[in-house]
């Protein structure tokens, strides 16, 4: 569906995407992840040709143009004095001139967000969390045959970013090809087909999420709870634990390296307090993230 | 094309609204109404006859001071000082002082009143008949025969003075929506989503099509109100407006209308290109050169004093300058084909390249913000391949 090829793109004197190579196979979910500032953004607006690569190739299967594409960006907003079904008819006509088609799946849409009732309201009386669902709609109400989402989560409540995931997984089952970026790891591992995880315009990982776990912190996490207070730097001071985190429940999650001795990072733990809980669980993308770019 | 005429239609529905825009026509002919009417009741108050006490008549007869502005009493007849508007002096045929509380109207009557009465005493005193009078005071009658000058009708002149005023009218009244229309945008963060569905160009061209098209909508909907006013008057005063409609020249007025069209558009394309520099029109220095369109219409009130100037004739093809000044010289004198297609086909010119640029500058400064790019920056912008 579309192959990226050395792609690098500078602004002044900041590299903001340095020699990128990847490729989204259709019907696909691909993540894009990285920490803020890794280049993500500048290589969705290249993607969607906003911007101009400096250098490299980006190339879309053939048959693919803008009328095509689907888009939610990370910097997003609506024309607040318009009412919501004017404001997504308009764009979805940018791309379709099916307007019949366009206005039964927008009212398939609103009917789906609970939004139909408010179809003649003016965008500025909805809610941040609703105006977020139209802009979502706005995205894939023309069907695209590729729709990038930037941020797609962002600015919904767990219940509604759960709805979101699915329906992202929905789309994705229908044909749709996908390509995201957002920093709800728990949501992309359980939605991305594939993942790259980029750092200062380059790739740091990639691959499916049982790829990248082989490739990093496979089966070596803990979750141990003491008795005392322990200080994060002292727990760091075992060559064998690669990175520590406090969990909202007290505990602290344990993350070794790959060639750790299991042993000596036992006796290490219980030199730091009396310990009443230790259990094992699976390394998360959210670990790896942290871990790959916490320094 | 398809999204230029979406874009072009959205701008166009998102600004005129029809119920708005009749409100305003509503209120328009509600404020020409009161304006009249006030005006025409205060002047029939003011217009009342006004008393005045004279005290000494001077060198002339007290029956020769009649006016139908005027109540003139002898000061012995006046009872109370409140009744009369003033009291008037005449020293002499050369000098009177009349004595009021403030000034009034009705004292340029009382001036011509007494002007009369000096020239009639004058006159007599000379021996004078009042044809003499007439003759010396009349001036010698010039009619001008100018060659090759053919004489438009007083109504096509009208017309070619109104397709520049409506430019003015069309292009000030767009200017608010233009800037509205193309830093609305980035300030909404809705550009992203836009330029990712149409280029850039498809965009800027979509707004100064629907917003021109504002303006000559507003233009088009003030010309029906005047025409039905003009009727109305005409109506009323016995005018025969079907006479002034069957002296209009259609070749002239159809000119006019094309020159006004491609001015509308050339403008709505150069201040589309402002707008696309300025971040915020609230603050910004560049609001200023929306002024810009008031230069040509300078430059055509001065083609009257002689419209045959090489001066004149390079404003009349300068687009700038020429949708104001080729019309006013058409109606002063004969303009060959050539010049007038010549002139046409540079205006149109203009507002294509005007559109490019808009267009080139909008590509890149629409991902800038909270800062306008310099002048030094915009031409690099206008240079960039």
């Amino acid at each position: 569906m579309l192959h990226l090829e050395n792609v690098s793109k500078s602004f002044t004197s900041v590299q903001a995407v340095d020699s990128l190579s990847f490729s989204v196979k259709s019907g696909e979910i691909f993540a894009l992840l990285g920490p803020n500032g890794a280049g993500k953004t500048t290589t969705i607006r290249m993607i969607m040709g906003i911007i101009e690569p400096d250098s490299g190739s980006l190339v879309f299967e053939s048959g693919i143009d803008r009328s095509r594409l689907g888009y939610l960006p990370e910097e997003r907003g609506l024309y607040q004095d318009v009412s919501i079904a004017e404001t997504l008819l308009y764009l979805a006509s940018l791309r379709s001139s099916d307007k019949a088609g366009i206005k039964a799946r927008a009212k398939e849409w609103l009917n789906r967000f609970g939004l139909y009732d408010r179809r003649n309201d003016k965008l500025s009386t909805l809610s941040k969390g609703n105006q977020q669902k139209i802009q979502f709609i706005a995205s894939v109400l023309h069907q695209p045959a590729f729709a990038v989402l930037d941020e797609p989560f962002s600015g919904f409540d767990p219940i509604n970013q759960d709805i979101i995931s699915g329906i992202i997984r929905e789309l994705s089952d229908s044909g749709m090809t996908i390509l995201l970026s957002a920093h709800q790891m728990q949501l992309i591992e359980r939605i991305a087909d594939r993942i790259l995880l980029m750092n200062h315009g380059r790739e740091h990982l990639s691959g499916t999420m049982s790829e990248i776990r082989a490739k990093t912190l496979s089966g070596r996490k803990w979750n141990v709870r003491f008795g005392t207070d322990v200080s994060e730097s002292a727990l760091l001071e075992s060559p064998d634990i690669e990175h520590v985190e406090l969990q909202e429940d007290g505990s602290w999650s344990v993350l070794c390296g790959h060639e750790a001795d299991l042993n000596r990072v036992l006796a290490h733990l219980t030199t730091q307090g009396s310990i009443l809980d230790i259990t094992t669980s699976d390394i998360t993308l959210h670990d790896i993230f942290i871990q790959k770019f916490s320094a | 094309m398809n999204s230029i005429l979406t874009v072009a239609a959205w701008e166009y529905n998102r600004f005129f609204k029809w119920k708005d825009v009749l409100k305003g026509l509503f209120w328009t002919v509600v404020v020409g109404a009161l304006s009249f009417f006030g005006t025409t009741w205060l002047l029939s108050d003011s217009s009342k006859v006004a008393k005045i006490a004279v005290m000494d008549y001077g060198p002339f007869e007290s029956e020769a001071l009649q006016h139908p502005s005027f109540e003139f009493l002898h000061i012995h007849d006046v009872q109370d000082d409140n009744e009369v508007d003033g009291t008037l002096r005449i020293l002499s045929a050369d000098s009177a002082i009349v004595s009021l509380e403030g000034q009034r109207g009705w004292i340029r009557d009382l001036q011509s009143l007494l002007d009369d009465l000096r020239t009639d005493l004058k006159r007599a005193e000379l021996g004078l008949s009042a044809e003499d009078y007439e003759s010396i005071g009349s001036g010698i009658k010039l009619v001008q025969d100018v060659e090759n000058r053919p004489e438009r009708a007083r109504s096509t002149k009208l017309i070619a003075a109104f397709s520049i005023l409506f430019v003015l009218m069309a292009v000030f009244l767009s200017f608010a929506y233009q800037f509205t229309a193309i830093t609305g945008e980035k300030t909404l963060r809705i550009t992203e989503q836009i330029v990712a569905a149409i280029s850039p160009q498809s965009w800027m061209d979509g707004k100064i099509l629907g917003i021109s098209a504002i303006g000559i909508s507003y233009v088009i909907l003030y010309s029906l109100l005047s025409i039905g006013v003009t009727f109305v008057i005409f109506l009323f005063t016995g005018g025969d407006i079907l006479a002034v409609l069957a002296s209009l020249q259609p070749v002239l007025v159809l000119t006019f209308l094309t020159f006004a069209l491609l001015g509308i558009l050339m403008w709505n394309a150069f201040m589309a290109a402002v707008a696309a520099t300025i971040d915020d029109p609230n603050s910004s220095q560049r609001s200023g050169l929306m002024m810009f369109p008031i230069i040509p219409v300078m430059f055509a009130a001065l083609t009257v004093v002689n419209p045959d100037t090489g001066a004149v004739a390079f404003m009349s093809h300068f687009p700038i300058t020429s949708y104001a000044v080729m019309p006013s010289r058409m109606v002063l004198g004969q303009v060959p084909v050539w010049e007038v297609a010549l002139s046409l086909i540079l205006l149109a010119a203009t507002a294509w390249f005007f559109r490019i640029l808009a267009g080139r500058i909008f590509r890149t400064a629409m991902m800038i913000h909270g800062k306008e790019p310099s002048y030094k920056e915009m031409w690099g912008l206008l240079t960039k391949k």
